[in-house]
């Protein structure tokens, strides 16, 4: 499941990057609006945090889109125009931290506290079930498991009263 | 390693498994910016692939969980009770892949869908239906029995539908979702997916609150039908020098609409920003929320009959009335 | 068998978690709450106030506001003398309210050689910070605050926030929102003069 899912990312990573190759060849004489917020969806802008670029109303993300278009108009592709940012503004104006560095730590931790979990219910399910014998016929496994119940609720009742 | 208890523990995890996604990436841009100093943004992106395979995953037990028993189940029992609801999933989303999409992740999302659905009311029809026939009820009758025979249970599983339900609109909100934005002068249109918006007038005019309003008359056409007016707006509150944006809304089964002004400047009157957003198959998560309550009324109604004791609570109850008694003839 | 569950799986559950597998995981817990706490605590702190020791920062210039033909300034380059950091931005409509002042004040000092007037342009872009310069005539120095170095050195909570800072590089007062008149920056900068 998890390998299919980052086998898509990837397929889906290498399609954008050609398609953005594509879409880069040609200078756009007047970039739509659409071109625009394509780009800046995918750009925070720090004066309002945490709201993508294409729907903040402040006049400096209007400025900021103002400026993608001109680099649009100029031939800049998407790669050229976030790294711009990027340079101009700190890694903050992307939606996800750059795979450098610190930053690793919150692509990793996730799927390391995950497997760790998945690890500990395994062997807790494992030595939950072993004990438990399958074999027997399913009536009087059935009944088995009854008499155990009743022992011990009998047991549990002596103990206390 | 397929039994109930074990899947339940497996749902649990996955679970945890959400919150430890969420909570680190609301937390990490706290502990970048004290190690390194430096400010991050995490946004929908870092969610959506973190968290996306392990919804699928739940979407899976909630198909698989339901067909496994107490004790123990195997692969193979649990293949046999799952197998036709898994073919005929397949064959759904394969009509899905010709008629609708071609999205591999909304495929394997519909796929999930069309298999706990099936599975879900598959249990409900056996149940229902065997006990038609063993009992000879009318099928409504054995089927308002039966859910009432186990609230819990069943109230679980429309519980299950309605979240199958609001999977769909998720999953349109997020990868059907199309729009557009342009400036138009007046008696212009823009289009998108099928619905035509027509920019006819813009008028100021102080708002009740003090607040300078900003309204658009629009008109919205499907083709060449005529569907009525909207009126996105912006209010301009002076005090707080800010701007609020509201849409113009219209929301059908099919999809929802909306349209925002995002800009008109009163110096070039000649034109107006719009952005146009259609959003299909949003409805369904306010139908599967509706469908949810329902599901959470069943299964939580209060009971009429006498609360089932455990065995363990009665004997301590009688144990008790006893030395009550005992303490009264005492006292006597 | 759904009643027997509870009690039946008690006598399988497995041993706890080994002593060190514990420690880590506390210890990770605590080490998160620490981080919230610091930099909650941190973000409540508003802006620095008059008397805190201003660290030293360097900022580059924009091309044509130079200060003496450098193009990087430090702050520590300033001992002896008084700096005013400005912080400004072009998409920012109080900081036109006070631009022109700001220009008038520095007429009056930029003679004087004991004052140094600094702009720091906040999340910006520059074709329009370059207009706006342009067209309140401004001629003291300013420079790019775009990665927001500077101005979260000082925590700034928005634009426009002057800082007014002594020869020995103590901070001596913090103007929040724009100034009102020309007399208004001098009344602040002559007594540190003295």
């Amino acid at each position: 499941m998890k390998k299919l899912f980052w086998l898509s990312i990837l397929a889906l990573i290498i399609a954008s990057l050609f398609t953005s190759i594509v879409l880069a060849q040609q200078p756009v004489p007047t970039p739509s609006d659409d071109e625009v917020n394509h780009i800046a969806h995918q750009l925070y802008c720090p004066v309002c945090a945490n709201t993508p670029l294409d729907v903040c109303p402040t006049d400096a993300c209007r400025q900021w889109r103002d400026l993608i278009r001109q680099q649009l108009a100029q031939g800049w592709t998407e790669d050229q125009i976030k790294q711009y940012f990027v340079q101009q503004y700190g890694v903050r104006v992307l939606a996800e931290p750059p795979q450098t560095g610190f930053n690793w730590l919150i692509y990793i931790l996730p799927p390391v506290i995950i497997l760790a979990g998945a690890f500990v219910l395994f062997r807790a399910l494992r030595m939950w079930t072993k004990p438990v014998p399958v074999s027997a016929a399913p009536g009087s496994n059935q009944d088995a498991l009854k008499d155990e119940y009743v022992a011990r609720l009998e047991e549990e009742l002596k103990k206390r009263y | 390693m397929l039994s109930r208890e074990a899947l339940f523990l497996l749902n649990n995890l996955l679970f945890i498994s959400i919150l430890v996604v969420c909570f680190w990436g609301v937390v990490f841009p706290l502990v970048s910016q004290l190690f390194t100093g430096q400010t991050v943004t995490v946004g929908p992106p870092f969610y959506q692939a973190a968290t996306a395979p392990l919804f699928a995953v739940l979407m899976l037990l909630m198909g698989v969980a339901p067909l496994s028993a107490w004790g123990h189940s195997s692969l193979k029992t649990l293949g046999r009770a799952i197998w036709k609801s898994a073919v005929a999933a397949l064959i759904i989303t394969v009509i899905l892949f010709f008629t609708y999409t071609n999205n591999p992740i909304a495929l394997v999302g519909f796929f999930l869908v069309a298999l706990v659905l099936l599975v879900t009311l598959q249990e409900f029809g056996r149940a229902t239906f065997a006990r038609v026939r063993a009992q000879n009820e009318n099928i409504f009758v054995a089927f308002w029995r039966l859910v009432g025979r186990d609230r819990r249970r069943y109230g679980g599983y429309v519980i299950h539908i309605s979240m199958m339900l609001m999977a769909v609109g998720i999953l349109g909100i997020n990868l059907f979702q199309v729009q557009t934005q342009g400036t138009v002068s007046t008696n212009n249109s823009l289009s998108l997916s099928g619905y035509t918006v027509k920019y006819d007038s813009v008028a100021q005019f102080p708002g009740p609150d003090g607040q300078q309003v900003t309204r658009a008359i629009v008109s919205v056409y499907q083709g060449k039908n005529y569907l009525g007016d909207l009126y996105p707006r912006i209010d301009y509150y002076p005090t707080e020098q800010q701007n609020m944006t509201i849409p113009g809304q219209r929301s059908t089964l099919k999809d929802d609409l909306y349209i925002i002004l995002v800009d008109w400047q009163p110096a070039a009157a000649n034109g107006a920003t719009f952005k146009i957003f259609v959003n299909p198959l949003v409805n369904w998560l306010w139908i599967g929320a509706i469908i949810f309550l329902f599901g959470i009324i069943i299964a939580a109604w209060p009971d009429r009959e006498v609360e089932r004791i455990p065995a363990q609570m009665r004997s301590i109850h009688q144990a008790d009335k006893q030395t009550d008694s005992r303490q009264a003839s005492a006292a006597d | 068998m759904i009643d027997s569950n509870p009690i039946t799986t008690r006598n399988h559950r497995g041993a706890p978690p080994p002593i060190w597998a514990q420690i880590i995981i506390w210890v990770a817990l605590l080490g998160l709450l620490a981080v919230v706490y610091f930099e909650l605590n941190r973000s409540q702190q508003g802006q620095i106030g008059p008397g805190d020791q201003v660290s030293n920062f360097s900022m580059p210039l924009f091309s044509g506001y130079e200060l003496n033909g450098q193009s990087q300034i430090q702050l520590s380059d300033f001992r002896g003398k008084v700096v005013m950091v400005n912080f400004w931005a072009s998409w920012c409509k109080p900081c036109e309210q006070e631009a022109p002042d700001l220009e008038q004040a520095w007429q009056f000092y930029k003679d004087d050689g004991r004052v140094v007037f600094i702009g720091a342009d906040y999340v910006d872009t520059e074709p329009e910070a370059r207009a706006y310069l342009a067209k309140f005539g401004i001629t003291f120095a300013n420079g790019p605050d775009m990665g927001t170095r500077a101005s979260q050195l000082f925590r700034i909570k928005g634009v426009p926030e002057t800082y007014f800072i002594d020869q020995q590089g103590v901070l001596q007062y913090a103007q929040i929102g724009p100034f009102s008149s020309v007399d208004e920056i001098k009344s602040i900068i002559n007594p540190m003069l003295k």
